[in-house]
């Protein structure tokens, strides 16, 4: 064998070593991504939960105070909010289909209430929009539970879990 | 003239009409706040048959919503006039038919009307020469 054959074999061996160690880089690389989006669909939830949690609440009060005008603008607003909610869902592989289901549920609800309120000034609004509130308390609380389950099980991004060697600081 | 998109949504409505009479259908009525009209999601998409006069009555309508909400087609009954005279569109029958179905599913009118009728007595074969009245058998022969 010659030193060129051997400086062949040597070179092939360096370049399956490197294609193997960029393979794991690949996967620890998509690893962390993957990682990183789930982080960030956690955190829209998180986001996402007061807003809807506020729109419920102007709702409740439109139906109360009877204001037509402003009631269809904020079940607008509610098909656009729990539109990004499900777009937040479908991001999180672990994401609540039943809490899909009943977002899709209320944005339909939505339009056809919203529809309903056309030329209709004198309308009985809290009868008239009945449905469409009760699913819309029912995506809330699903979303809350949602979202307590996630921050109770999540560990915050760069904390280290304490151990029983820790004395901590005095 | 009915165009290539009323005629696709021409179809969607037989074929709705067919899905929601099956027994073991997937497609689900729901009721809303909307007077006289059912909702289906479907493949992400909704489909809403509506009475567009919130009577029950004809006019009736089919819409479909997209996954916002948002209204992207809709097939409504109506008439067309040529030299002839006023015609109906060719899917008022089936739009009626659809609306009555899904009307009928959401209120479980049929599985009411099941349960009522098992606790009467069944009516008499029209043609039957032998019934009569109260039920009893009659003297006078049938022919």
């Amino acid at each position: 064998m010659s030193v060129g054959d051997i400086l062949s074999v040597a070179g092939l061996a360096i370049a399956i070593w490197q294609i193997w160690r960029m393979g794991r880089i690949v996967s620890a690389t998509k690893k962390a991504v993957d990682d990183a989006t789930q982080r960030l669909g956690v955190y829209n939830l998180l986001l996402i939960v007061p807003k809807l949690s506020r729109l419920e609440h102007d709702i409740e009060n439109a139906a109360i105070r009877k204001n037509v005008e402003e009631m269809r603008r904020l079940l607008r607003e509610w098909r656009e909010a729990a539109s990004s909610l499900r777009g937040i869902l479908a991001s999180d592989h672990a994401h609540s289909s039943d809490l899909d289901t009943l977002a899709q549920e209320s944005i339909n609800l939505a339009a056809l209430a919203k529809t309903n309120l056309v030329g209709k000034e004198n309308v009985d609004l809290p009868n008239a929009t009945k449905r469409v509130r009760n699913s819309i308390e029912k995506v809330c609380l699903e979303t809350s539970m949602l979202a307590s389950r996630i921050t109770s099980t999540a560990t915050p991004f760069g904390a280290r879990q304490i151990g029983s060697d820790s004395q901590g600081s005095n | 003239m009915t165009t290539y998109g009323q005629s696709r949504l021409h179809e969607l409505v037989k074929r709705l009409l067919l899905a929601t009479e099956m027994s073991d259908s997937k497609v689900e009525w729901h009721e809303s706040d909307r007077l006289n009209a059912f909702h289906s999601t479907i493949g992400g998409a909704t489909v809403v048959i509506a009475s567009d006069d919130d009577d029950g009555r004809y006019p009736y309508s089919l819409e479909i919503l997209d996954e916002e909400g948002a209204l992207i087609d809709s097939l409504r009954s109506g008439t067309y006039q040529d030299d002839n005279g006023e015609w109906a569109m060719n899917w008022n029958d089936d739009l009626e038919a659809l609306y009555d179905r899904a009307r009928r599913s959401v209120k479980n009118i049929d599985r009411v009307l099941n349960d009522i009728m098992k606790h009467l007595p069944k009516l008499p074969i029209p043609d039957d020469p032998w019934a009569r009245g109260g039920g009893g058998f009659s003297d006078d022969p049938p022919f």
